[in-house]
């Protein structure tokens, strides 16, 4: 077979000579022998990360997603009682809103498959950042709390629902709505503070419900009793599948982690640092407004979750060192060890300098831009190797960028 | 009144003057001795389906609207800032007269026009953002040029049928010859481009290609093994360099031909390279006898057991020659048509006198075959500076640019530089201004570590744009490509066992 394998190759040789663009050339279907037992087997990377690193970070989302909704119902039921065991009940709410975030982060910087199909739908109504209005969901509330029987939170915008509808009704420092003069929710304000606290509750309670049946349901659209969007990663470059080979699936999930770029770097800590432009109009100044969890105060961890999830997919590990298959093995395995420890060594310091910004991101921003910066730059550093020397070495293509064609 | 005469009426006196004179009248009887145009006919329909297919295949992707409808921004070229894309509906309405157009040439229906407006309205959707180069339109637009001159609808055409009275039946050799020099250049600085130590020593960025492929069927997991890609980087050396010699000679010419169409069915395979491996097979035949698509009528009348026509038994008569034009066009054209192919070999070898690594700087890449010899991704990023109060904001490129315009500028220097002046317009247009910027582009070249390709001191915003050497344009790195190699298990070899 090597031999027959090698006069075939030996035909090959000056038509490969012509060479090509970026990666994901060639299909059709790999026989399981094909490869030669020292090629780094892409399709065991695939698999496993699908597997043991998408597929858990989905459920466990789930999961988390799933707690929340009792936790916002004993809240609901707490109100009007006991101020101290409101406090408690509210907390455990909130706490519970921030674990299902926290996972939500690392889904993220995996958005592959059922999340990210038809323009991201299922994703948007999770997570709907950076398109949200606080407004629009004080409308909801009041729609929500006037006829809460004939309301159905599944025919509303993906912007009024999700976890930045929740993070609005959970956090929300006073109970005032945040629609700008002239506009207001009719009837808000003549409510009472209690009845507002109930709107907001009862609306918390429709939105947590909501949010775990997407979020089952995108975990479902993984399983293998599902969707089976694992099977159909793994399965990459068979017939049946449709992806071409492991190598295209490989730079789907590689499209990805430049989540990184476009959202970690530039609009999570670019925007409210001043160091890109921002709604506010400010240079090297804090824009506030462009902080993505700004009530829940969660800005930073959401940027340290999203540098886990990064080095997740990166070493293949969830949890950490659990010893999976990853891009660093990718790496390892065509023979470009310095680039896998230079990688490996970016990705730490990213994380090492966003977990050093002292209290939250908006106290950073006024009392320590300049850590804020330090992050920034560091995260960029990961990106830079990302965008460059990463992807020409593993054949593969930013997100879109292979369309068309090439000479 | 004769050439000859006319020939010795303007030459010069004194015996080498003589001797230069006759030498160019053979010259001129050589080229415009008459051939048999059956091969150029064939040429002419074949290049004419070709470009009507790559025209519907560009509308049915939908790229018209991706290239021209989606994008706010586009590179232009230098000297041609003025070309803007018309709106879609335009767009799209202009790929569909060209696709018609191409057809027209391909019938031979209103040859010249069809030719002329082809080549126009091509060049034009091509001059309209650099980050849609690619070498083979620019050949399509050469040879729709080339095409334009040549009398290649007066035989074997509906223009003929319509005026039989200015059929031709017999072609002037000099058609074939240009066609022949055109593709020549294309396969011959191909090859040369691909001289140089990544290519040839470390067999970059074929290693890198190579080893993103080993799912292909059967050869795959050879695909990574280094001495492949030397394999495969010395053979197309060979290959792109020698191929016109192999084509011209006739004994080897149907192994050659056959050699270069698994060549290009291959690269086809393999590789995102769209029509050109099509536009290169079909061009190729023009190195083939003239009479050639009449032996292969005659073979298949022969195998349907039906007797020859008279128009195939006239493929074996002499050809008649056609009646030239006048000597002094004649000669003039013959001087133009001269000019054109020492531009055709001048403008590739230009990236001489940047004296730079041509594959780093790009001063003299375009219009210049360097067909597939490097693979670049870089990291741009903008810093945009205040003047007033020396403060910076940085930019990203994706503001302003669709992913593949920014993969494609990310590793040219000037592209780099046209959109730092368009950052700048930008901030003074929205009142921001005046602003200097500058750029971080960090760029890796053939897998070598990502370095600075632009010198992040230099207002970008500010520097002139000509055809000078750029100032701006940090060295090459110095350093071998990376060589990748399978190395088993690297799981285990990186966490020290199972």
């Amino acid at each position: 077979m090597d031999a027959v394998r090698a006069l075939l190759l030996a035909a090959l040789v000056p038509p490969l000579a012509c060479g090509g663009g970026g990666g994901g050339g060639g299909g059709g279907e790999a026989p399981p022998d094909a490869r030669a037992p020292d090629t780094f087997d892409r399709g065991a990377m695939v698999a496993h990360l699908a597997e043991a690193v998408f597929l858990a970070t989905y459920e466990s989302f789930s999961a988390r997603a799933a707690e929340l909704v009792p936790a916002v119902d004993s809240y609901c039921a707490a109100l009007g009682g006991d101020a101290e065991a409101e406090a408690i009940a509210r907390a455990a709410a909130q706490d519970g809103w921030r674990a299902a975030m926290l996972e939500w982060q690392a889904a993220e910087v995996m958005l592959v498959g059922p999340a990210a199909m038809d323009d991201r739908a299922l994703r948007d109504v999770i997570y709907s950042w950076p398109v949200i209005s606080t407004c629009a969901v004080d409308r909801e509330v009041l729609d929500h709390y006037r006829d809460p029987a004939a309301y159905d939170i599944g025919e509303r915008l993906s912007n009024r629902r999700g976890l930045p509808a929740l993070e609005r009704v959970l956090f929300a420092a006073d109970l005032e709505h945040t629609c700008p003069a002239g506009g207001p929710p009719d009837g808000w304000d003549e409510l009472a503070d209690a009845e507002r606290l109930a709107a907001r509750c009862g609306y918390a309670q429709a939105a947590a419900a909501d949010l775990a049946t997407q979020a089952a349901a995108v975990a479902t659209g993984w399983r293998a009793d599902g969707g089976d969007y694992v099977g159909e990663l793994a399965r990459a470059g068979e017939s049946g599948s449709s992806l071409a080979s492991a190598q295209q699936a490989a730079n789907l999930i590689s499209d990805a982690m430049f989540y990184l770029d476009t959202e970690t770097k530039d609009m999570k800590l670019a925007e409210p640092a001043g160091i890109a432009d921002n709604s506010c109009g400010a240079v090297e100044e804090p824009c506030p407004d462009e902080l993505e969890s700004r009530a829940s105060g969660q800005s930073k961890e959401n940027v340290i979750r999203n540098l886990e999830a990064f080095r997740m997919i990166y070493l293949g590990d969830r949890p950490p060192d659990s010893g999976g298959l990853g891009f660093d093995d990718f790496l390892l395995g065509v023979g470009a060890s310095d680039v896998a420890e230079d990688m490996g060594g970016r990705i730490d310091a990213a994380i090492a300098a966003t977990a050093d910004i002292p209290g939250t991101l908006e106290e950073a921003l006024v009392a320590d831009r300049e850590a804020v910066v330090n992050a920034h730059a560091q995260v960029r550093a990961v990106t830079d190797a990302l965008k460059s020397q990463f992807l020409t070495v593993l054949g593969l293509e930013i997100p879109d960028g292979a369309a068309g064609d090439n000479d | 009144m004769s050439a000859d005469k006319e020939a010795g009426r303007s030459a010069p006196a004194g015996p080498g003057a003589s001797e230069r004179s006759v030498g160019l009248r053979r010259a001129e009887r050589w080229l415009m001795r008459p051939i048999d145009p059956a091969g150029l006919v064939a040429f002419r329909v074949l290049f004419g389906l070709l470009l009507c297919a790559g025209l519907i295949r560009f509308l049915l992707s939908g790229w018209v609207g991706r290239c021209y409808g989606e994008r706010e921004f586009f590179f232009h070229y230098w000297g041609f800032s003025w070309v803007e894309p018309l709106p879609l509906a335009g767009m799209v309405a202009l790929h569909i007269v060209l696709a018609a157009l191409a057809l027209m040439v391909a019938l031979g229906l209103f040859y010249r026009a069809s030719a002329l407006l082809f080549f126009l309205g091509f060049t034009y959707v091509e001059l309209i953002d650099v980050t849609n180069y690619l070498n083979h339109y620019y050949l399509v637009s050469l040879l729709a040029l080339l095409m334009v001159f040549m009398p290649l609808g007066r035989v074997g055409s509906l223009d003929a049928r319509r005026r039989p009275a200015r059929r031709l039946d017999a072609l002037p050799a000099w058609t074939l010859h240009l066609l022949r020099f055109q593709v020549g250049v294309v396969y011959v600085f191909a090859g040369l481009a691909k001289l140089g130590t990544d290519w040839l020593v470390h067999a970059q960025p074929l290693n890198l290609w190579l080893t993103a492929r080993v799912d292909t069927p059967v050869i795959g997991s050879l695909l990574d093994e280094v001495w492949v890609a030397y394999a495969a980087s010395w053979a197309g050396f060979l290959f792109d360099t020698t191929i016109v010699v192999w084509l011209s000679w006739r004994r080897t010419r149907p192994f050659a031909y056959a050699a270069l169409l698994g060549f290009h069915f291959l690269t086809h395979v393999f590789f995102d390279i769209g029509m050109f491996p099509f536009i290169m097979s079909t061009a190729a035949l023009v190195f083939f006898s003239p009479s050639w698509p009449r032996r292969w009528v005659a073979l298949a009348r022969r195998l349907a057991r039906r007797p020859a026509s008279a128009a195939v038994a006239s493929t074996v008569a002499p050809v008649v020659a056609p009646a030239m034009a006048a000597s002094r066009c004649r000669r003039a054209a013959l001087a133009v048509a001269a000019g054109y192919c020492a531009l055709q070999v001048l403008i590739p070898l230009r990236h001489h006198v940047y004296r730079g690594n041509v594959l780093w700087d790009e001063q003299g890449m375009r219009w210049s075959w360097k067909v597939m010899v490097r693979e670049k991704h870089g990291s741009v990023t903008y810093r945009v500076r205040f003047t007033d109060s020396g403060k910076e904001l940085q930019v990203s490129p994706r503001r302003y640019l669709d992913s593949r315009q920014e993969r494609e500028m990310a590793g040219q220097p000037d592209l780099i530089a046209q959109l730092a002046s368009r950052i700048a317009r930008d901030f003074e247009r929205r009142g921001r201004g005046p602003v200097e910027v500058r750029a971080d582009a960090l760029v890796s070249l053939n897998g070598r570590p990502a370095q600075p390709m632009i010198d992040p001191a230099r207002d970008l915003a500010s520097v002139d744009r000509s055809l000078a050497p750029a100032d701006w344009i940090l060295p090459a790195p110095v350093e071998p490509p990376i060589r990748l190699a399978p190395r088993g298990d690297a799981r285990h070899a990186r966490r020290g066992g199972p």
